[in-house]
């Protein structure tokens, strides 16, 4: 029954209705202050300790240092206003305590150390590929004579592009233009094509595609010069001077490869025509002007090169951070280009023909859809030298963080060259994985003897076959089991879809918004042929910084999909466009034929809508039937013994304290508390009282809400009172002995509470909840958690908390649940109340405040951005994409309400979402896709807002086109998504087969199909190289691991973030980043913010890789390991950890003292660096070589070998018996 | 001509199964109404039509748990029926059905002891689109065999 009461404090316990009877008997307040606080009677805590022991993230910071943080942490870049809070650290008044169980930390650790893989690689891999990356220009010299003809090709891909559109009337065949793309696209001096421009023209109908298979083995040399660079980690661009050295020899040469090429072909006529055509374009003026200023614009690329991840540290802040100078110099060049603009026009043209990178031209009416249409192509020309990388901000989204390189590299040159732009197209992706752009052409030579003379043969005679077309960098045949070091060197990119220049200026950021296979297969046997996932993978909330907000009273929609005006849709004449998912023609409506940026009138084509794929409209009225609902929040919070002991409470307190004003809401926002442990307590905090008033409901069965108005209530109109109660609420249970939790009624009054308004329930749990609806048992057994065999108990065990969670979606309540808990809580059950209500997960696996102050500190700094970060409330989703593709499933938090529509009560900036496609339909009349997302939410201003994200990727008719174009990243995210269904469904088992044969099959798939090299070796395309390499991680991921002991609690929330996570973090959750930072220089260092950021490069995760003299630093997004070598030199220990020698550093440390020496400054700085890019701060452990800690680092070194998991190189050779099976 | 055990099986079964036949076309229907909202974009993402439409997909995917069973069993009954009239041929074409009745009912996910179409899992696209096909394929199956009932029912009546 329920006991309206007076004061909260005095007597909590006492006020315990007797029925609890048990470990629970009244405890009168006499008993309670002297107790201490572990000893409660039968109280389940008492297994903490040992709990502690078998969990292994245990207390590995010092105590003593505990609470040294304030001013070395910063804050999220994201949410710089709330910098100076941090200082504000929570104090643990218990610095000083030194955890009894550090003892029970988990033995048996050193066995993993130095058992480095079997080291069988063939350290040579194949000939030639690791020759010197640096090649000099002698090699040209020396080179045979084919290789040259790669010049011929070089010199005249502009030639050919201007030609192309030209003589497209008489049936010239596109494929001239994609075989040039790649030898273009490689070099890194566009300069040097430039010149043969104005000779192009009058030559360029002599072409027939004929010439170009002579150029293409060597074009397929070029591409393999990944290789080079993969060998060659330098991130550093050769210097200038030798760069423009090369290109000299380069523009030497060409007359000589002319000859070359000559011996080859047996067209004499055009050879001959070709020749003339290069000599005139030697002999030509512009020859020398551009020779000239070769010097400029190759200054010009450096600056960009130089700082070759600058964008990641801009991750989410100005994305296109060009050195002014740079667009500067790009000027001139652009300016000599003006007089063969006309012909650069054309060329874009047909670049977009050949964007589909099939042979045949597609029809033109649906690629037009993708750039300008004739109509407008005068004025679509004055855009091309417009907008300048400064501008570019605007579309900014879109080439952002994830593609920083090509698009850099490509922006300088694209504006100056519109015409080579195409050689981009299938650039795109080599430039991508890392290449640095002066080398491949050269790198390129050193392969040649790799391939046969065969192939020249053949290729000469191959005439149009699509097969003979040049290999893409992403293409390039790797060996897997040869190759030793797969992994690169510089983060891994994602790839730019193959459009022209336009396009993918105007594409979304990969960051929001990316596909599995950037290049979309025509039909779905063709994609049933390739093997490999199609999805999308999403972002739509992220952080934003450059964000066009669009408010008018129409927002332009296709009359019959609802789509969005987006940047694909093509215009056909000024009043009408057509769209571009539905290819339905809809009128402009009249107000959009004014652009408010510019203020002209007559130029819908330049709104802002259509000018960025990224754009938020603030909706009209039409969107809400009821006012949009104020910003509400409920804390329900778990009081009982086990909560109380943990001590999260006085943590949240603190948080909530500090981040009181920083609530995103406005004037109406409103905030309610509920505990519980065996009863309900609410708390009246109606304006007027004079003290927060607790009501305590005891009739779980029947939960009501005892006054339902003033329950929740207004943030300002009784701010004070907030205030009382928080200060209050950590001593307020301080005695209670009350150990059960009836969390499942608790949810029920909050949905009651939550009903009328809709908004965000925040559920701390400590335990299983064991009283009222929704209780459940333990199910684990601990002697399971190692078995290589069945999981159990992956899936909820009742559908109470999945019915709620839907009740809630319906009502627009999100439940957030943060999991605190030594032991086991079946959390698979508990997930449930927020993956059906769009929450989100936290779990904080044996949180104490004092004996594990590591997850103190995380849920410290976790809730800080919690509380903070924005949030959009009562949210749809919908996902449209182009007619002819369907989604089938979803992943993610979220309820589906029909088959496209994903209702979302609440929507984070931290969530992710996969979506996996089907083709229904064949692609084949049409050359372009587009998906779009659009995310309808009440801002927390009680503002409507729609959220439209638009991608548009090619769509390709062969196989290693689709190959080219995988992006291996989201793959294997979506993959981990796939295999989490599956394991829930089925078995952990099936999912674990599923996964490796994702790799079996579409390696298999790629040898049999795409090269026909090498049958005995395990081949794989460049863009999938490393797809082994990730699966074997995901297999050693804790979520789908066995053999190594993992508690059924975290391998679920292991499910629960990979289902929930957006694609960055959850890649370093599979495959953390390993750096060395021992020996940290400014070389290739990045600028933030008037700090230098060093860029070690990244090492693979091997203890091979480890070396006893050094120390290491791990990126495991939410957990950082520096561990440090046995040998590690001294003075690095004194600088950077503040200790004189490695005996003397404590086994648990978490933080880096701030110290003035220079490699301290560089440490502090890339940790602070890496800690910025994400939004929730990760906890940092320093691991000694020798001690039991490091068995956790370990477990992150996939590459190793360990009892239970293959090594990286026996799992390539279990995949290679498994496809010669 | 004589009234049989057989006969009997046939009459009844020739009722129960034009029930089965609703019961097919009842879940059609329901499938196509989970699969796609009938109200206009604008109006899905109306929060207040969004209770609505939740409240319909959690009452459909009651009705459609609640159906399970009585399908399942009145096409067991059929086989125990037609076991007992030794109808062989009728019961070997019954049994592949009966099998995968079977293995739909024990093979629900995990621990949870509902049966399968809760509404999380049903509103997935694949899962919606194989029910909807399974429903198709068992209407079929339901009508063919209401067919070769009433033949059966006449050819016994008639022959002994």
């Amino acid at each position: 029954m329920s006991a309206p009461a007076g004061s909260p404090h005095p007597a909590a316990g006492a006020r315990i209705p007797p029925k609890l009877g048990g470990a629970a008997a009244p405890a009168g307040p006499g008993l309670g202050p002297a107790r201490p606080q572990q000893n409660g009677p039968a109280q389940n805590q008492m297994q903490v300790p040992s709990g502690y022991g078998l969990h292994h993230q245990n207390y590995i910071a010092p105590s003593g240092h505990y609470s040294q943080g304030p001013g070395k942490m910063t804050s999220l870049p994201l949410d710089t206003q709330r910098e100076d809070y941090y200082s504000g650290l929570y104090t643990v008044p218990t610095q000083n305590v030194v955890t009894p169980s550090t003892a029970h930390q988990q033995p048996g650790a050193q066995q993993m150390y130095g058992r480095g893989p079997p080291a069988p690689h063939i350290a040579g891999s194949t000939p030639g590929s690791f020759q010197g990356a640096a090649s000099s220009a002698s090699h040209l010299h020396m080179s045979a004579s084919q290789p040259h003809s790669s010049f011929v090709n070089h010199y005249n891909s502009p030639a050919m592009y201007s030609a192309n559109s030209s003589v497209a009337s008489q049936g010239f065949p596109s494929t001239c233009g994609h075989y040039t793309m790649s030898t273009v696209s490689n070099a890194a001096y566009p300069s040097v094509s430039y010149p043969s421009l104005p000779a192009g023209d009058p030559y360029g109908q002599m072409f027939t595609s004929q010439n170009a298979p002579t150029v293409r083995p060597v074009t397929d040399n070029s591409f393999s010069g990944q290789n080079t660079a993969i060998s060659h980690p330098s991130p550093l661009p050769p210097p200038p001077s030798q760069q423009h050295h090369q290109q000299q020899s380069l523009s030497g040469y060409s007359t000589l490869s002319w000859s070359a090429a000559g011996l080859l072909s047996a067209q004499d006529n055009l050879v001959r025509n070709h020749t003339g055509s290069l000599a005139a374009a030697n002999n030509n003026p512009a020859n020398t002007v551009a020779d000239s200023l070769s010097c400029p614009v190759m200054q010009n690329v450096l600056p960009p090169k130089s700082s070759p991840v600058a964008p990641t540290v801009l991750s989410s802040a100005s994305s296109a951070r060009m050195p002014p100078t740079a667009n500067q110099l790009v000027e001139p060049v652009a300016s000599v280009t003006q007089p063969s603009e006309l012909l650069q026009q054309k060329g874009v043209d047909s670049s977009s023909t050949t964007s589909s990178a099939s042979p045949m031209p597609n029809s033109y009416d649906a690629l037009e859809g993708g750039s300008y249409p004739d109509m407008l192509s005068s004025a679509a020309s004055s855009p091309a030298p417009d907008p300048t990388p400064e501008s570019d901000p605007a579309p900014a989204p879109a080439p952002a963080p994830a593609a920083p390189q090509p698009s850099k590299l490509a922006k300088p040159f694209g504006y100056g060259y519109p015409t080579l732009q195409p050689g981009y197209q299938n650039a795109a992706a080599p430039l991508n994985a890392g290449l640095q752009p002066g080398n491949p052409v050269y790198s390129g030579f050193q392969q040649y003897p790799q391939y046969p003379g065969m192939n020249q043969l053949s290729s000469s005679l191959g005439g149009l076959s699509l097969q003979s077309s040049p290999q893409p960098e992403s293409l390039r045949p790797v060996n897997l089991t040869q190759e030793r070091n797969i992994l690169p060197t510089t983060p891994v990119w994602a790839p730019v879809p193959n459009l022209n220049l336009e396009l993918k200026k105007l594409n979304c950021s990969p960051d929001s918004f990316r596909c599995t296979l950037t290049n979309i297969p025509q039909t779905q046997a063709l994609l049933n042929k390739a093997k490999l996932p199609l999805g999308l993978l999403l972002h739509p909330f992220r952080d934003l910084t450059q964000l066009p907000v669009i408010t008018s009273n129409t927002i332009v929609r296709c009359r019959s999909c609802r789509t969005y005006i987006n940047p694909f849709v093509s215009f056909i004449d000024q009043r009408r466009w057509k769209c571009n998912l539905c290819y339905r023609v809809n009128d402009v409506p009249e107000e959009f034929m004014y652009n408010p940026l510019t203020r002209s009138y007559g130029e819908p084509h330049k709104r802002p809508e259509v000018q960025n794929s990224t754009v938020e409209f603030i909706a009209s009225s039409d969107y809400m039937l009821r006012p949009p609902q104020p910003a509400v929040y409920l804390f329900v919070l778990d009081v009982s013994h086990n909560a109380v002991e943990a001590g999260y409470l006085t943590i949240l307190c603190h948080s909530l304290l500090e981040n009181l004003d920083k609530l995103p809401g406005d004037s109406r926002t409103r905030i309610g508390f509920m505990t519980f442990d065996s009863t309900i307590h609410f708390y009246n905090l109606q304006e007027g009282l004079s003290q927060p008033q607790m009501l305590i409901v005891s009739d779980i069965d029947d939960v009501f809400l005892p006054t339902p108005d003033s329950l929740l209530v207004n943030l300002y109109e009784s701010k004070e009172l907030i205030k009382d109660l928080l200060n209050a609420l950590p001593n307020m249970f301080t005695n209670t002995r009350e150990t059960h939790s009836a969390l499942g009624p608790a949810l029920q009054a909050a949905f009651k509470l939550m009903s009328p308004t809709g908004g965000r329930v925040s559920v701390f749990q400590t335990q299983l909840p064991s009283l009222g609806a929704g209780l459940l048992q333990s199910r684990e057994d601990p002697n399971q958690r190692s078995s290589t065999k069945v999981v159990q108990h992956l899936g909820p065990a009742t559908d109470f908390y999945k019915k709620l969670a839907l009740d809630c979606s319906g009502q627009q309540t999100a439940v957030d649940l943060f999991l605190l808990s030594s032991q086991y809580s079946d959390l698979a059950s508990l997930a449930c109340m927020s993956k059906y209500s769009a929450g989100c997960i936290y779990y904080y696996p044996s949180f104490h405040y004092t004996h594990n102050p590591s997850q103190a500190e995380k849920l410290q700094k976790d809730l800080k951005r919690y509380l903070t970060r924005k949030i959009g409330f009562e949210a749809v989703m919908r996902i449209r994409c182009t007619k002819g593709l369907s989604m089938h499933t979803f992943h993610g938090n979220f309820f589906v309400r029909s088959t496209d529509l994903l209702s979302l009560a609440n929507i984070n900036p931290d969530a992710g979402f996969a979506v996996q496609l089907s083709i229904e339909e064949s692609l084949t009349d049409t050359s372009l896709v587009c998906f779009q997302t659009a995310l309808l939410y009440t801002s927390s201003k009680g503002e409507r807002r729609i959220r439209v994200h638009t991608l548009c990727s090619p769509v390709v008719s062969s196989l290693a086109d689709v190959y080219a174009g995988v992006d291996v990243q989201a793959a294997i995210c979506l993959l981990a998504n796939m295999a989490v269904d599956r394991s829930v469904s089925s078995s952990l088992s099936d999912a674990r087969d599923a996964l490796v044969n994702a790799v079996v099959d579409s390696l298999s798939a790629y040898g049999s199909t795409v090269s026909n090299l090498q049958h005995s070796a395990l081949v794989a395309p460049s863009s999938l190289k490393l797809f082994p390499l990730y699966v074997l991680a995901l297999l050693k991921q804790k979520a789908f691991r066995t053999g190594t002991s993992t508690r059924l609690d975290d391998r679920v929330y292991a499910m629960c973030q990979i289902k929930s996570q957006p694609l960055v973090h959850l890649m370093k959750m599979i495959h953390p980043n390993l750096y060395r930072i021992d020996r940290l220089t400014d070389e290739g260092a990045v600028h933030v913010n008037d700090r230098v950021v060093p860029q070690p490069p990244l090492q693979k995760l091997s203890a091979e890789k480890l070396t006893r003299e050094g120390a290491f630093l791990m990126d495991c997004g939410s957990v950082f390991y520096i561990w440090i070598g046995k040998g590690c030199d001294n003075n690095f220990i004194e600088d950077v950890l503040g200790y004189p020698n490695f005996a003397s550093i404590p086994q648990k440390m978490t933080h880096l003292p701030e110290l003035d020496t220079l490699s301290s400054e560089r440490a502090r700085s890339f940790i602070t660096w890496l800690r910025d890019s994400r939004p929730l701060s990760p906890v940092l452990h320093v691991v000694k070589d020798e001690s039991p800690a490091k068995t956790e680092f370990f477990q992150h070194l996939i590459e190793d070998r360990t009892e239970a998991a293959f090594s990286y190189y026996e799992f390539l050779l279990h995949v290679q018996q498994q496809i010669c099976k | 001509m004589a009234f049989t055990f057989a006969a009997f099986c046939y009459m009844l079964s020739l009722v129960l199964c034009a029930a089965l036949i609703f019961f097919a076309i009842w879940h059609i229907i329901a499938f196509d109404e989970l699969r796609t909202d009938f109200k206009s974009p604008i109006d899905q993402c109306n929060p207040v039509h969004a209770r609505e439409r939740l409240r319909n997909i959690e009452r459909i995917c009651f009705l459609l748990r609640k159906l399970v069973l009585p399908e399942y069993s009145i096409h067991s009954l059929f086989c125990i029926m037609f076991l007992c009239a030794q109808e062989w041929l009728t019961l070997g074409l019954n049994v592949p059905l009966l099998f995968y009745h079977v293995w739909r009912y024990f093979h629900c996910p995990a621990d949870s002891s509902e049966l399968a179409y809760d509404p999380p899992a049903v509103m997935n696209a694949d899962t919606l689109s194989y029910c909807q096909k399974e429903a198709w394929c068992k209407l079929a199956f339901y009508l063919l065999s209401f067919f070769y009932y009433l033949y059966c029912m006449i050819y016994t009546l008639v022959s002994s």
